[in-house]
């Protein structure tokens, strides 16, 4: 969980940090060897989907 | 997310960094030197967005994860310095964004203490996620 951790908040202190993507977020899990379906995103919440792509002005 | 949505994230975490318990719409405000209903505005999208998650009929933050607002039982000490965390992951997450140290989850005998030590973890364990991340957020105090 630390060796994930530090992947997972890396850069949360900084303005420019975007939440990940569905893809970006199962993609740290996977590197941890966090796979199947209780680490999959594929039918997820908006939390995973929504700023970047929004309005970002 | 606005430019000034950024800026109020940011500045939580600064906060929360700083060893601040109490992050509210008008802490914010005042580090910032922004207007108070600005951030409640500001926070009210940044918790739509699952970004932080808000005490219930406030503006003040429960959660920007790692950090916790409540003392949960759950916590992070690096030197003289301590944080909330809001579960056992994040106790250990702190660590990760703040340094060595140790983290601590409440257990039946007491609390359990991990020891990160340049980036090492003691004792090893075994953390349970009862809930699948697809549904962190269903109820995240519950997660």
């Amino acid at each position: 969980m630390f060796d994930l951790s530090k992947d997972w908040y890396d850069g949360r202190f900084d303005e420019d940090w975007d939440p990940p993507t569905t893809e970006e977020a199962e993609a740290t899990f996977a590197s941890h060897g966090l796979t199947g379906d209780f680490w999959s995103l594929s039918e997820t919440d908006p939390r995973f989907e929504s700023p970047r792509s929004s309005a970002d002005s | 997310m606005t430019a000034f949505d950024r800026q109020v994230r940011a500045q939580i975490y600064r906060l929360f960094g700083d060893g601040v318990t109490v992050v509210d719409a008008a802490a914010t405000a005042r580090a910032g030197g922004w207007v108070a209903e600005d951030v409640e505005a500001s926070l009210d999208r940044l918790a739509e967005a699952h970004l932080i998650k808000l005490a219930e009929g406030s503006h003040r933050v429960e959660m920007a994860h790692p950090f916790s607002g409540a003392n949960t039982g759950y916590r992070s000490v690096v030197g003289d310095r301590s944080w909330n965390a809001n579960c056992a992951w994040d106790a250990l997450a702190i660590l990760a964004l703040m340094g060595d140290g140790e983290a601590f989850a409440p257990g039946d005998d007491g609390d359990v203490v991990w020891v990160v030590d340049d980036g090492n973890v003691s004792p090893g364990g075994v953390v349970h996620l009862l809930i699948p991340a697809s549904r962190f957020w269903d109820d995240i105090g519950f997660t």
